[in-house]
């Protein structure tokens, strides 16, 4: 009686360890997320966490895999990604955001049909997603020279997804369809009129329907058209969790840090990722806190680095220059490096940072014509803001003014008052441009097309 | 428990039954030592049959994966070593930061029949000459400073007076930027120095510039491609002596790279070619009508947005006579990490007369970013240099440098030089040993992980190989 109990306990045992044995085995199996890559690949920050993640991964919880993909993602390791988000598939494949970020990642490989059947995978599990999915996959059909089934694609997408509109008028325009294309333009337009793209776009579409006039108006609309189209949607969605992972996310940790109190251990924590990795913009935030903290032979030190390391640029300039003036060195150095941060861009706020140095300097003159550059670069930012009104306003003052950029000040006076309606007050300024720069092409165009048409 | 009591299955069926035993459900002197034991053994038992899910279970979540992944895509572009030998040489300084070269090109600065390579360094804002001496050494001569990132020199007497003036394309920044940051600038060539003019600013940033007689009147005229960032234009720039030059607008499109100037019709004149690349990616012709009148020509187009035109130059790649075009693409800076595709590499515009082109991929080399022509082997065809800019980096054998074979027949053998530096944006070809064979000169621009395998301006130059 005990021996058959025995018997029937070690046959017990027997499938026990061979059920269980078999699943460890079938666990132990599985394929193990891809390694981080070698040392020296990444800086020692993100390698951590790149670790940390693995980790997880290995024995992964819901979202482990796709957080380890998504890191290697915006990282540029896109083939270890792929592999992640393959095995995150395989577990769970409920999940939208492991088709999507697949979807994501496979178009980085270009692996362009695989990528598309991801990404109508996410769009059917995720209806929140559907038009941002349908739009990258007209683009992975356009990256196959399948233009109809691009256009098919496009044509599902909801009408309040600008880019997908936007990309499907661009398509019938460049497919010999501009009269299909100019009523969606038209609509667009009216319900986005800061978007310079569309003008452009229909300036291309009037071109082709042989209205030229329409497409100058178009093309000169666009001018003062501030606003763009995002249509770069993976670069987009990659770039926006990049802040999740490795040393860019103690960079935004440290930003936390950014309180008047807290001046020092963000100084400090700024030198440390410096020391992980040098950032051009991590230098210039230090540099712009070490101001703060009243030590600005350490923010010159740290500017002058990077210009070394990273090239000169108007902001890094100014801001060396205001971190000179701040160490309280050589005046007529400052001075040279705001002259050398205005050969690089016209920036108004470089003439108003300018304006003392030369009135300590110089004669009267050269003061009213840093002041009128002044307004011409802000009259020129109001131009392109399509704010008309302040543009003249202050391209009036600096017109008349003897500057560097005068004849552009009456160029851009005759801009604003054409478009404003003020024909004969706008000839006279292309007129006066072409007395100091008589061979200004736009200015004589726009004369030219004036006499020709009597439009003045 | 209730079958201790009850018959043991286990007995032959042919003991009688009265000398079946039957068993004290408490004890017996015979049984008294076994018991314990088996009972042992029988706790034992259970508690395995218990323990072996209970470990399973708590084991679970820490069991490793021992398993493989999939293995992992590669979309690098790798090809067999060259044939033809070449020895690289980093042009300066050691690079200790990731650098910027815009352009190079193998150039008579100096007219003393010993070529210099010209670049254009737009991290440091300069534009630099390297020149080699009888013994082999490289010297560096700094031409101009404070340039506001140098894009493009082009090297031409402008001014007629016998030497070699450089025009300068200044791009104003190297990211993007809309506003008028863009120049174009002369450098006067005034004995040994060079007098700074601006030629054109109130621009946005400015690619390219060539020269030429455009409008026929017997004086150099300017091409010029305003890349801007959201806007921007084709223009050519109508010499009217005295270092004035009126601006005309030829197309309104944002990102031009290159304008080069070919007559590509036959008939005598310039015509002008641009590489737009930005919202559109298109080939456009102008062709010069005389009196400085161009006919706009769409040449080709891609509808692949992501596509990343990058290089466009003129060569006649089949010494049929006629101009023809070869454009590179795989610039795909709008991303921070970026990989190869497989529709980048080179296309040939095989022009077939009536400003009819025939468009061969000639290479699928990924990132793809600059070419040059020149009989790499000598066997009295035209060959093609290619640089990557984009090619998968993290992979060592990721090829920067390749030349195409050219077999007579415009059918093309990768044979791959190098793969560092890495970042290769721009290539020229020449003789800079004065060896009668072509050598290369590449220059890197590393903007984009990883800031491995540095390199600035890099020559290679040709070995005695086996050439034909």
């Amino acid at each position: 009686m005990r021996r058959s109990r025995i018997i029937l306990l070690i046959v017990l045992l027997g499938i026990d360890v061979a059920v269980f044995g078999w699943c460890i085995f079938e666990r132990t199996s599985r394929p193990a997320p891809p390694r981080p890559p070698a040392a020296g690949m990444v800086d020692a920050e993100t390698a951590r966490d790149f670790r940390r993640l693995w980790v997880l991964a290995e024995n992964p919880g819901p979202g482990d895999l796709l957080a380890l993909g998504q890191a290697y993602a915006v990282y540029g390791f896109f083939p270890e990604a792929d592999q992640c988000l393959e095995q995150a598939i395989t577990l769970r494949p409920e999940s939208a955001a492991n088709w999507f970020w697949s979807g994501l990642v496979l178009n980085r490989l270009g692996q362009t049909a695989r990528s598309t059947e991801r990404l109508l995978e996410a769009a059917r599990l995720d209806l929140g997603r559907v038009d941002e999915c349908r739009y990258i996959a007209a683009r992975n059909h356009l990256r196959d020279d399948a233009h109809q089934k691009a256009e098919a694609e496009l044509r599902l997408i909801g009408p309040n997804h600008l880019a997908g509109q936007y990309l499907l008028a661009y398509l019938l325009v460049h497919t010999d369809r501009s009269t299909e294309a100019m009523p969606i333009l038209d609509g667009l337009i009216a319900e986005h009129p800061e978007v310079h793209r569309l003008y452009q776009l229909r300036a291309r579409a009037a071109e082709v329907l042989g209205k030229d006039e329409a497409a100058r108006r178009d093309r000169e609309t666009a001018e003062r058209a501030p606003e763009s189209i995002a249509t770069d949607a993976v670069a987009d969605h990659l770039g926006e969790r990049s802040y999740e992972f490795g040393l860019e996310s103690r960079i935004v940790g440290a930003g936390h840090l950014n309180t008047p109190g807290n001046l020092d251990s963000l100084a400090n924590e700024l030198t440390t990722i410096l020391s992980i990795s040098y950032r051009p913009r991590i230098a210039r935030l230090l540099a712009r806190i070490e101001l703060r903290r009243r030590q600005p032979d350490a923010a010159v030190t740290l500017l002058e680095q990077l210009i070394q390391r990273d090239g000169a640029t108007a902001d890094t300039l100014i801001e060396l220059a205001l971190a000179m003036d701040a160490a309280q060195q050589d005046p007529l150095q400052v001075f040279l490096i705001f002259q050398q941060a205005l050969q690089y861009r016209l920036d108004p706020e470089i003439c108003r940072l300018m304006a003392p140095f030369i009135k300590e300097r110089s004669e009267a003159a050269d003061v009213d014509r840093i002041e009128a550059l002044q307004k011409h670069a802000e009259g020129l930012q109001a131009f392109r803001a399509n704010r008309l009104e302040l543009a003249t306003t202050l391209l009036e003052a600096a017109a008349p003014i003897a500057h560097q950029r005068q004849a552009e000040s009456n160029f851009f006076l005759g801009e604003c008052l054409w478009h404003l309606d003020r024909r004969e007050s706008a000839l006279e300024a292309y007129r006066r441009c072409l007395e100091l720069r008589p061979h200004h092409g736009r200015a004589a165009e726009r004369v030219e097309r004036i006499d020709r048409k009597g439009e003045g | 428990m209730r079958r201790i009591s009850g018959p043991d299955p286990l007995r032959s069926t042919n003991t009688p039954p009265s000398q079946v035993h039957r068993p004290n459900p408490i004890t017996t002197p015979q049984d008294t030592p076994a018991r314990p034991r088996s009972r042992r053994l029988e706790i034992a038992l259970l508690t395995l049959i218990v323990a072996v899910p209970l470990a399973t279970w708590i084991a679970w979540p820490h069991l490793p994966a021992r398993g493989s992944p999939n293995p992992a895509f590669n979309g690098s572009s790798v090809y067999p070593a060259s044939t033809l030998p070449f020895q690289s040489q980093s042009m300066g300084p050691a690079i200790e930061h990731p650098a910027r070269i815009s352009h190079v090109q193998i150039v008579d600065l100096d007219g003393d029949s010993h070529p210099e390579i010209l670049a254009c360094d737009a991290l440091a804002h300069r534009l630099v000459s390297y020149k080699r001496g009888s013994d082999g050494e490289w010297t560096e001569h700094q031409i101009s400073a404070d340039m506001a990132t140098p894009a493009h020199a082009t090297v031409v007497d402008i001014d007629n007076d016998g030497d070699l003036d450089i025009l300068v394309a200044i791009l104003g920044s190297a990211f993007p930027d809309d506003s008028h940051v863009g120049r174009v600038l002369l450098l006067e060539r005034n004995g040994d120095r060079y007098l700074r003019h601006v030629l054109l600013e109130s621009t946005r940033r400015i690619a390219d510039i060539q020269a030429g007689d455009l409008d026929g009147d017997g004086d150099l005229d300017l091409a010029v491609a305003e890349f801007g960032y959201a806007r921007g234009r084709v223009l050519w720039l109508e010499n009217l002596g005295q270092r004035r030059f009126r601006d005309h607008q030829l197309l309104y499109a944002p990102g031009t790279i290159n304008v080069p100037l070919a007559d590509l019709d036959g008939d005598g004149d310039l015509d002008l070619i641009a590489n737009v690349s930005q919202d559109d990616e298109e080939i456009w012709g102008f062709e010069n009508t005389g009196g400085g009148r161009f006919k706009k020509r769409l040449l080709h187009k891609w509808l692949n947005f992501d596509i990343g035109g990058s290089g466009l130059i003129t060569s006649d790649l089949d010494n049929d006579g006629d101009v023809d075009l070869l454009v590179t693409v795989g610039d795909n800076l709008e991303y921070a990490y970026t990989y190869p595709q497989p529709y980048h590499g080179c296309f040939w515009f095989e022009n077939t007369g009536g400003w009819s082109f025939t468009v061969h991929r000639i290479s699928n080399l990924g990132g793809a970013h600059a070419a040059s022509v020149t009989d790499l082997d000598g066997d009295g065809d035209n060959d093609v240099v290619l640089v990557s800019m984009f090619n998968a980096w993290h992979r060592d054998e990721s090829a920067s440098l390749v030349w195409l074979e050219n077999d007579g027949h415009q059918k093309f053998t990768h044979q791959q030089i190098a793969s560092e530096p890495t970042h290769l944006v721009t290539v020229a070809t020449g003789d800079l040993d004065r060896d009668g064979r072509p050598d290369i000169v590449a220059g890197g621009w590393h903007v984009i992980p990883p800031f491995r395998r540095l390199g600035g301006v890099t020559t290679w130059l040709s070995g005695s190989g086996d050439r034909k």
